[in-house]
């Protein structure tokens, strides 16, 4: 109890050091650092931007995911696989791709396509979950009241699509605001880009948290938009047993149109990125393969991402722990509390930790300890989420019946409890572990001066417009990637990726 | 074999009493079931009994050892008492044979040949096939599950069993055989058992004693056929088996209601009765003749409508003199009568009687 307690404190600490920190600097020079035309420019670009690429992802990844589960479109399980590819390759490689090509993209429109490419997925996924969970006979019942195959769409399929429509468009309007790497490639300035410009110009703490904390209003009113959208309705079959898969529309002559719809997306989403990698890769004229710094830059991102995983599970284990056995207004709270500090931005998250620490504690700026707290404070939803589903797996009904055969605490966990946990543990460490060796914007900030990822060695390379010398670090971190999207691809239950 | 006696048992969870002051005692070697409501406090009884939770008050005690009373409690793991969990909940990531000896201790959970030896013996006791010894639980249908579970709460050899709403889960067919096999086995084993159930069919048909639980209280504790003929009041009546309730008055053994002149069950608490009392019929008592008038004793009924389920059949009617005065009867299904009929009732047997 006491443990959960103290790491959900420390969840909440980057929120609370960005408050301070605002509230510290006195209200006449908050004014005339947020009235600025430029804190203006900056705010318009990040709203229309997200909306931009909300709406887009929602268009994309709904249609997507109705040709897949809803048609009969040839080579349906292909698609599906390449379809959630995106998820593999890091926004900012997606970003790097586009741009290493053409620099056409460097625009509102252009920025929109290439978050929307990259993000997609997140609404695909829990789209394609729901259209498969559907019950038919819903829809069978309303052409029975006379709809006409359109109007069952609208009236009957989309009003239940609602929550993995908004769920997922939610989670990427939250990603885009905590994107920094793709957008400042695409060099359309945002609130984190400038936050991280003003970090490295100056080092000026006002101005950065000041900017900081306009970016987490933003991120706490989606979060509080998807918490009320998600609380009110539910959206269930209501009879017991499960629903028959849903007859597929017949595409007939149209089947041309799907095809090339969905290789469309494909192409530009996954092709481009692909195809730039190798282009740079093959003839790119700074193309070098530093075998040993390749290898240090995939060490230290192993070792990192080995190192946040077994760190964020441990913290996460009480968490999870009490939101299950304990079910209460202090578990949900505590649980809440990580998620609200998890939906910000890593750029504040960094921010946060930076000052904190400087201020605080200056011994630990700049270490692996800081380092690693970023990375836990970052992931922990994910291995909470992995952990509960897990620990659901061991009623507490399994440790009743261990008792009464005799079985004593200490032995009943091991016999028990970690046998039927471990699985859990193990796909929750899966996904911090590739999350952390792929995280980009706190590393560059936190790192100690001579630690080289293999992302921040891509951006230093990509930044210098190096793309040959880019390339191969791209390449490895996609490679990583890849198990963690098979195992999201296959799972498609549970909500997108947090 | 062990006696089982519950003192003045209370526990509370909050300002909720689940139990309340319960005493009960449970021969060695019999079936005796928790049977009530859901939410009347039969499984927290269990629970305290099994020692997952403490009363506050009262006492538990096993062949005279006192297992639990506030602030000395023996930990469930050393009562050596076994329990068999709604659904079974049997270990997911274990097999059959592996859930079965997963509580032997000893030579018998050491020795691998013991083992094997043991867990067939069990698997016998429960009458699933031998084989089915490697399966994963999830191979299984839910009967064989419970039986599953049973042999594992068996195994350590307990003197005590108890089963948490065992059949629940399972449909209609499987749960009456299942039932009958589960209590063979414990029969066969020697175990005392206590069944938590809602099921009136079940705690009448499988066991010997059912002790009938009402908003944490005990209210009457019997064998089955006592509990049926004799309810401590109309309310247990009408929760075990469908009951006819009416006004009546009593003297010297005998009680003249709408229906007429009713003998009363011949125990000395009836056979006092005098003056204003309330007559628990069961519905099999009352015989419906078609007939235009009545003759001798009986009533004038008009059906209002029959519930026909094949075997037998369900009968509401209304008398003639007294439309207010609704009755329930249950008769041969083929030889039920018609709604609107006009039929003659006659009480068979003899009725119990409360005071008012």
């Amino acid at each position: 109890m006491l443990t959960a307690v103290v790491v959900a404190a420390l969840a909440l600490v980057p929120l609370g050091f960005v408050a301070y920190d605002a509230a510290a600097v006195g209200p006449r020079e908050a004014y005339d650092l947020l009235w600025r035309p430029r804190i203006g420019e900056l705010l318009w670009n990040t709203v229309r931007l997200v909306v931009g690429g909300m709406l887009a992802c929602a268009v994309v990844g709904v249609g997507c995911a109705w040709l897949v589960e809803r048609t009969d479109l040839p080579l349906r399980r292909l698609w599906h696989a390449l379809l959630v590819a995106p998820l593999a390759v890091p926004a900012f490689v997606t970003s790097f791709g586009w741009v290493s090509l053409t620099s056409s993209v460097q625009t509102y429109a252009g920025a929109v396509l290439v978050v929307t490419l990259a993000y997609y997925p997140l609404v695909y996924l829990p789209a394609v979950v729901t259209l498969r969970g559907l019950d038919p006979a819903l829809e069978e019942t309303a052409q029975a009241l006379g709809h006409g195959r359109l109007a069952v769409f609208v009236r009957v399929v989309l009003p239940q699509l609602r929550p993995a429509l908004l769920g997922g468009s939610l989670l990427v309007g939250l990603h885009l605001l905590a994107e920094f790497g793709a957008i400042q490639m695409l060099r359309f300035p945002t609130f984190t880009t400038a936050i991280y410009d003003q970090y490295r110009s100056t080092f000026n703490g006002g101005a950065a948290t000041m900017t900081a904390s306009v970016l987490v209003l933003c991120c706490l009113l989606l979060l509080l938009t998807e918490l009320r959208l998600r609380g009110r309705r539910r959206y269930a079959r209501l009879s017991a047993g499960s629903a028959r898969p849903a007859d597929r529309q017949r595409l007939g002559r149209w089947t041309p149109v799907g095809l090339l719809a969905a290789a469309g997306v494909v192409a530009l989403a996954v092709g481009v990125p692909t195809y730039a990698l190798v282009h740079w890769l093959v003839v790119g004229s700074s193309t070098a393969f530093p075998v040993a710094d390749l290898l240090a830059a995939t060490g230290t991102s192993l070792a990192l991402g080995a190192a946040g995983a077994a760190i964020t599970v441990v913290l996460a284990a009480p968490v999870a722990w009490l939101a299950v056995r304990h079910r209460g207004r202090l578990a949900g709270l505590l649980e809440g509390s990580t998620y609200v500090s998890t939906s910000l931005p890593g750029i504040v998250i960094a921010l946060a930790l930076v000052t904190a620490s400087l201020r605080v504690v200056p011994d630990l700026y700049q270490t692996y300890a800081l380092l690693l707290s970023a990375y836990a404070v970052l992931f922990l939803p994910r291995a909470v989420v992995s952990l509960r589903a897990a620990i659901e797996q061991a009623p507490p009904v399994l440790d009743d019946v261990a008792r009464s055969l005799g079985t004593g605490p200490l032995e009943t966990i091991r016999r028990v409890t970690l046998p039927l946990i471990a699985p859990g543990v193990a796909s929750g460490a899966a996904l911090v572990f590739l999350a952390v060796s792929t995280e980009l914007t706190a590393t560059l900030m936190l790192a100690p001066i001579d630690v080289a990822t293999l992302a921040t060695r891509f951006w230093s390379a990509s930044s210098s417009v190096a793309y040959g010398a880019a390339a191969p670090y791209a390449l490895l971190m996609v490679l990583i990637s890849l198990p963690a999207t098979v195992l999201l691809g296959r799972v498609s239950a549970g909500g997108g990726d947090r | 074999m062990t006696t089982l006696v519950l003192e003045h048992v209370s526990r509370s969870f909050g300002p909720v009493r689940a139990v309340d002051d319960v005493s009960l005692a449970v021969p060695p070697g019999s079936v005796t079931a928790l049977l009530g409501p859901s939410g009347c406090g039969k499984t927290t009884l269990l629970r305290v009994i099994a020692g997952f939770l403490e009363p506050d008050a009262g006492s538990v005690a096993l062949d005279g050892r006192v297992v639990a009373a506030p602030g000395r409690c023996v930990p469930a793991r050393d009562r050596g008492i076994g329990y068999v969990p709604q659904e079974g909940a049997l270990f997911p990531h274990l097999d059959v044979a592996a859930n079965i000896a997963f509580g032997l201790r000893g030579r018998a959970g050491r020795g691998r040949r013991e083992r094997v030896a043991r867990v067939a013996e069990l698997l016998d006791l429960v009458e699933l096939p031998r084989t089915f010894a490697e399966r994963a639980p999830h191979e299984l249908s839910g009967g064989q599950q419970q039986r599953v579970a049973l042999a594992r709460a068996l195994a350590p050899a307990p003197s005590v069993v108890l089963l948490d709403e065992p059949f629940s889960s399972l449909d209609a067919a499987l749960r009456a055989s299942t039932g009958e096999a589960v209590v063979a086995a414990l029969r066969a084993a020697g175990a005392t058992g206590v069944l938590v159930t809602h099921d009136q069919d079940e705690a009448l048909s499988l066991t010997d004693q059912v002790a009938v639980m009402r908003a944490g209280r005990l209210v009457q504790a019997a064998a089955p056929r006592e509990l049926y003929a004799r309810p401590a009041d109309a309310d247990v009546a009408r929760f075990v088996g469908g009951a006819v309730v009416l006004p009546a008055r009593a003297r010297a053994g005998r009680a003249t209601c709408a229906l007429g002149d009713v003998a009363l069950v011949s125990e000395a608490d009836e056979a006092a009765l005098e003056g204003e009392v309330t007559l628990v019929l069961r519905p099999e008592q009352l015989r419906l003749t078609p007939e235009r008038a009545a003759t001798h004793g009986g009533a004038l009924a008009r059906v209002i409508d029959v519930g026909f389920h094949g075997h037998d059949a369900t009968v509401r009617l209304a008398l003639l003199d007294d439309a207010d005065v609704r009755l329930l009867a249950r008769t041969d299904g083929l030889t039920a009568p018609e709604p609107g009929a006009q039929v003659r009732v006659d009480v068979v047997g003899p009725a119990s009687a409360h005071p008012r």
